[in-house]
């Protein structure tokens, strides 16, 4: 890449950052060196001296650990099996095991009541009395629903990973003796890094960041529900403002010192696998015994998502002490659905997120190009960055996105002028906004997905195009894009589904009824009282209906299966 | 092909689903370029559409066009404070920069500040100039009310400078505070406010206890009727508490269990009411709440001091038993009516409502929910007129029709009823005289008029807000300055602290209970050193200090793991 296309590229997307990113957070985050009108360092001191956010922090960094490493001991297997053999209801089961990241949020925690409850479904089918599993499963609990809900990501990254490896290479292993376990350990392994550390730098930020589940455990001594508790807290406290920079600041850390550890190796193979090599095809016992691990996976990690369902079928009060409701009914199907906001929120919702993932692809890939083809010195920053967003609260950055709204839009400028009012008050219109808060949070996953597709391909390809007079946007078009598709479409999707489940932003920046996306309306129903919890949960149920066709559709109607969707 | 054929038929159909079942929209009157009102609410759907409707209606009728509310729904309470605070600190910068002038260092925290002391620095000028202007084309946050969100805030609201009175004296509209000589609207009961010239509560609320009666049985616990039932060692783990840092009015819940306590203790060292009004009214008259007036005992103080700590070593033991302190209003009453929690602290009307939601299909009712005695005060749910707000006119006529007979009606109307809600029944207390019994006739004629179209029993004493806050009298010497630091102390010991205090309690009552650990006990009741009742008036401004905090959360971490020891049978 020339130093120059670069440089270019380097202070574009930095500048992005700047107005998008740095600026929102840091009118916020401002606020934790600040205590009348001087500045001081005392708060993050602070955090340091005080023992429980100590404890919270250190507490946060084993979730996230431990979130990642059982992730990856569910999604490594599971992606090798699926790479490497065919057997009987493959591509639904295949598809079926991304379902479980998409559990809408404030119904989910009603799902996982109504499952794990004192009086929920598990003690009421197994007879158990009223065992309480939210509050005696505090960590491991925390671990274990984190990494059934997040291991997906992994398996996206690693399967991208797996497709691309050059089955020549294997069997060249095979035939010079080496077999099962010593080819994986050796070849497999080491080829599919990239897609690991992508898949294990996501998982890891965002177990160590993560909100909601340790809300519903009501584990309350770590990092990101300290801050949310401080942020919620009536009056200013600048602690969580200097509890977020420490965050930040021991996430870029960790994610630069794993870069070192595990990203430095080169990867690239001169060839991918260009031909779609023989599934190993199985039948009878043997094919039954390769579904079950899937079908175990798939059912452990959607009981929540069943919860959901049988709630939003429920009559309210009728889910009690029993494995399923006494009486069902279709009456909050009929409010939820029918209701004013809902149709303008499906509309906003598919485009806020649609545009975020337009500009996510883009940006995505302009800086994975940098980070792995460029010799810039600052490409390690550059990386760093578009990590952070992962590891801001969500509340934190809506607040500053509210920040920078509120001071544009009392420019004369833009007061006098409707057009940029509509663009930047979002009191008007929110969509700028919205979409530029879906982009950048969601960034993350499309830059790790694109940069380890880069890895796994060698520059060689491209530069074969180059000599044989290919330009440079030429052979983006038409080499180096074809060639990381899946992992593109991976990192696409992950964008896409986690944008139309975001919270904080729609929460805080769309006021008005016409512009909430429809995770806001799924928030409004669940307040009204009596049946809310019911209706929402309906709305939750569409949400995650058409999101899960969404995923499994792109992934069967795409390749057929989702092994050779990211085969290219 | 038939596989693609199926995917693409199904997504279609899930997207045509909400197409299909949409319901018509209202039928409005309204047109775009009629007039519009914008209010800022933590009020839920229900809410925002019942009064939406009503109110255009209203205003048809009245003024000959319809009003088309535009809702602004940014979540709870605090985050709507902070909105508005950011919006108002940008309109004041714009505001004051275009006058040819600087923005001071330091000024946006001292013009938010809830006290402001001139001091003869540039920012005097700066704060007395917006505080008396009130155009919306100088300074405006863009919005015209703030509907909802508990006293506390809008009070918060009023300190900052972002309200303002909407009539000025004499100019409230008839009828609309005083009626038949009986205040429709009193300006405070039970020691809450209700009305101010800036503020004007709309409906009323109450705390109290809801529990589940399955799992109370299965429990062995008794039917609670005091807050003291809270703090059962049977039910550890299985109690759900509002988070009173969260809240203003739940902060302001846990004074009210301060405030009994107190007055058990009074009357416990053999004082009676009579005494109590005397020496309060003795110490009105001073200055110094601490320094004893020469006709009150110093019994009487000692006894105040030891009913205030007793208050907050309650609260302590309620902590050790919590599930969790939540600041999500419903989370409370659903827990427990799912068996999820045995037993809570709630709001009424949010209980009362889940607990009808949550019966058995055969009636038999799972949740139940109690005033405890004498324990509750009776709060306000306003409205506010904010600073420079750009549709004031109507913006008065909305307050005006809230507070009236008709919008009233709203609140606990039976939907469908002429007058009442058109299709959420909303089950909250109205805040006007006349939906209650009275001595007098014609307040009690009204009452006999919307009787039968209410929803709750508003007569019933138990309910009656009028009745509940009789039977509680709030002492603002006790506790009133003392607010900020309770907050303070709580968060230190039961959520900072909050692990280390179940543990503590767990270990406890494992080894025989409170009774057969007097050593352990007194650890875990243990205070701060050199923090009591008077000293906490001195804290007051410090309450969220950076060193207070930590000296506090490090005394608790340390006294409640001494406890837990000492109960283990180990050496602390």
């Amino acid at each position: 890449m020339r130093q120059t296309t670069a440089w270019l590229i380097f202070s574009a997307v930095m500048l992005v950052y700047l107005f998008f990113f740095l600026i929102p957070l840091g009118s916020v985050v401002i606020g934790g060196f600040f205590v009348d009108g001087h500045f001081t360092f005392d708060y993050i001191i602070g955090v340091f001296n005080n023992p429980i956010y100590r404890e919270g922090l250190f507490n946060s960094l084993l979730i996230g650990l431990g979130t990642t490493c059982l992730a990856t001991l569910i999604a490594l297997p599971l992606a090798w099996l699926a790479n490497r053999y065919q057997f009987p209801g493959k591509s639904v089961l295949t598809a079926l095991l991304l379902v479980p990241m998409i559990l809408p949020p404030f119904v989910g925690a009603i799902g996982f009541q109504q499952i794990f409850g004192q009086y929920g479904a598990l003690n009421a089918v197994f007879n158990l009395g009223a065992i309480d599993w939210l509050a005696n499963g505090r960590y491991f609990g925390v671990i274990g629903l984190q990494a059934l809900s997040l291991y997906p990501i992994m398996y996206l990254n690693v399967s991208a990973s797996l497709a691309n490896i050059d089955h020549a290479m294997l069997e060249a292993a095979e035939n010079m003796g080496s077999s099962g376990f010593t080819t994986f350990k050796r070849i497999t392994l080491p080829l599919i890094m990239p897609g690991l550390f992508a898949g294990g730098t996501i998982t890891f930020i965002w177990g160590f960041t993560e909100l909601g589940t340790p809300l519903i455990m009501n584990f309350t001594r770590c990092a990101p529900v300290q801050i949310f508790d401080a942020l919620k807290e009536i009056g200013s406290n600048p602690f969580p403002f200097a509890l977020v920079l420490v965050m930040l600041s021991v996430s870029v850390l960790l994610f630069a010192l794993s870069k070192l550890a595990f990203g430095q190796q080169n990867f690239a193979m001169t060839s991918k696998a260009a031909t779609t090599f023989a599934e190993i095809e199985t039948t009878g016992w043997r094919g039954i015994a390769l579904m079950l691990p899937f079908i175990s996976v798939v059912c452990l990690a959607l009981l929540p998502h069943f919860g959901v369902i049988l709630t939003s079928f429920a009559q309210p009060g009728s889910w009690y002490r029993t494995a399923l409701p006494a009486l069902f009914t279709l009456d909050n199907y009929r409010e939820a659905l029918g209701h004013a906001m809902t149709v303008s929120s499906i509309r906003n919702s598919l485009t806020y997120s649609l545009l975020a993932v337009i500009f996510n692809v883009v940006f995505g890939i302009a800086i994975a190009f940098v980070v792995v083809r460029s010799n810039l010195k600052l490409k390690g920053l550059l990386d760093s960055i578009a990590m952070l967003p992962l590891a801001v609260p969500g509340l934190v950055m809506a607040f500053g996105y509210l920040t920078v709204s509120a001071y544009l839009s009392n420019l004369d400028s833009v007061k006098n002028n409707p057009l940029l009012q509509g663009l930047l008050d979002v009191r008007t219109n929110p969509t700028l906004f919205l979409v530029i808060a879906y982009s950048i949070r969601r960034l993350p996953y499309m830059v790790r997905s694109a940069v380890s597709g880069l890895q796994q391909t060698s520059v060689t390809l491209e530069e074969a195009a180059a000599n044989l007079g290919a330009s440079p946007l030429q052979t983006v078009r038409r080499i180096t894009v074809p060639l990381i598709t899946a992992n593109l479409i991976a990192g696409a999707m992950l964008a896409f589904a986690f944008s139309m489940l975001e919270v904080s932003d729609g929460l805080m920046l769309a006021h008005r009824e016409d512009y909430y996306p429809i995770t806001k309306t799924i928030y409004e129903l669940f307040q009204l009282i009596g049946a809310g919890q019911y209706v929402a949960s309906a709305l939750g149920v569409w949400a995650m209906v058409f999101l899960a066709i969404t995923l499994m559709g792109c992934s069967i109607l795409l390749g057929k299966k989702m092994g050779a969707l990211f085969r290219v | 092909m038939i596989k693609n054929a199926v995917i693409i038929t199904l997504g279609l159909l899930v997207i045509a689903l909400p197409f299909l079942l949409r319901q018509a929209p209202q039928i409005h009157d309204w047109q775009p370029g009629d007039s519009e009102l914008i209010v800022v609410t933590p009020n839920n759907e229900a809410i925002r559409f019942e009064f939406g409707q009503a109110f255009s209606q209203w205003h048809q009728h009245q003024y000959g066009q319809p009003v088309k509310v535009d809702w602004r729904a940014l979540g709870g309470a605090t985050e709507i404070m902070r909105y508005l605070e950011g919006a108002f600190l940008a309109s004041y910068r714009a505001y004051w920069q275009s006058t040819g002038n600087d923005w001071p260092a330091n000024a946006s925290q001292q013009i938010m500040a809830s006290r402001y002391a001139p001091d003869g620095s540039k920012v005097d000028k700066l704060y007395s100039t917006l505080r008396s202007t009130d155009d919306p084309n100088l300074i405006s946050a863009g919005i015209d009310l703030l509907f909802g969100g508990g006293e506390y805030d809008h009070n918060v609201a009023f300190k900052r400078g972002m309200t303002v009175a909407p009539w000025s004296e004499g100019q409230v509209p008839a009828d609309l505070f005083e009626q038949d000589g009986v205040s429709m609207i009193p300006e405070h009961l039970s020691g809450e406010t209700w009305r101010t010239p800036t503020l004007f509560g709309a409906a009323l609320s109450t705390f109290g206890i809801c529990y589940n009666t399955d799992r109370l049985r299965e429990l062995g616990v008794d039917v609670p009727t005091r807050w003291d039932d809270l703090a059962n060692p049977k039910l550890i783990g299985q109690v759900g508490v509002a988070d009173p840092t969260k809240s203003g009015s739940i902060a302001k819940a846990y004074e009210m269990i301060i405030q009994q306590k107190i007055q058990q203790t009074v009357l416990a060292a053999g004082f009676t009411d009579d005494d109590i009004n005397r020496f309060e009214t003795a110490f009105t008259h001073s200055n110094k709440p601490w320094e004893l007036p020469a006709n009150v005992p110093s019994a009487y103080q000692q006894a105040v001091e030891g009913g205030w700590r007793q208050g907050l070593q309650l609260i302590g033991r309620i902590g050790g038993n919590a599930r969790y302190f939540t600041d999500s209003a419903s989370k409370v009453p659903i827990d427990v009516s799912k068996g999820d929690a045995a037993i809570g602290l709630a709001i009424d009307f949010y209980a009362r409502y889940q607990a009808e939601h949550s019966r058995a299909p055969d009636g038999t009712e799972r949740m139940v929910f109690i005033t405890p005695e004498g324990g509750s005060s009776v709060s306000s749910d306003p409205i506010s007129l904010l600073r420079g707000a750009p549709h004031r006119l109507l913006a008065s006529r909305f307050i005006a029709f809230s507070l009236s007979e008709d919008g009233q009606k709203l609140w606990n109307y039976r939907p469908g009823v002429t007058g009442g809600p058109q299709k959420y029944a909303l089950r909250r207390l109205p805040i006007r005289r006349s939906f209650y019994p009275s001595l007098n006739a014609a307040v009690n004629n009204r009452f006999e008029a919307h009787r039968p179209h209410l929803t709750d029993k508003l007569a019933d004493p138990d309910i009656n807000p009028y009745e509940v806050g009789k039977k509680f009298t709030y002492r603002p010497r006790w506790t009133s300055q003392h607010f900020n630091i309770h907050r303070s102390l709580i968060k230190a010991m039961c959520l900072d602290a909050g692990e280390e205090l179940k543990a503590a309690w767990q270990a406890i009552q494992q080894h025989g209970g409170a009774e057969k650990n007097p050593e352990a006990m007194q650890a875990f009741s243990a205070l701060p050193d050199d923090f009591n009742w008077r000293s906490a008036i001195d804290d007051y401004s410090r309450a969220n200090a950076l060193d207070t905090m930590q000296r506090w959360v490090k005394h608790f971490r340390q006294t409640f793991q001494k406890a837990k020891t000492l109960a283990e049978g180990g050496e602390s």
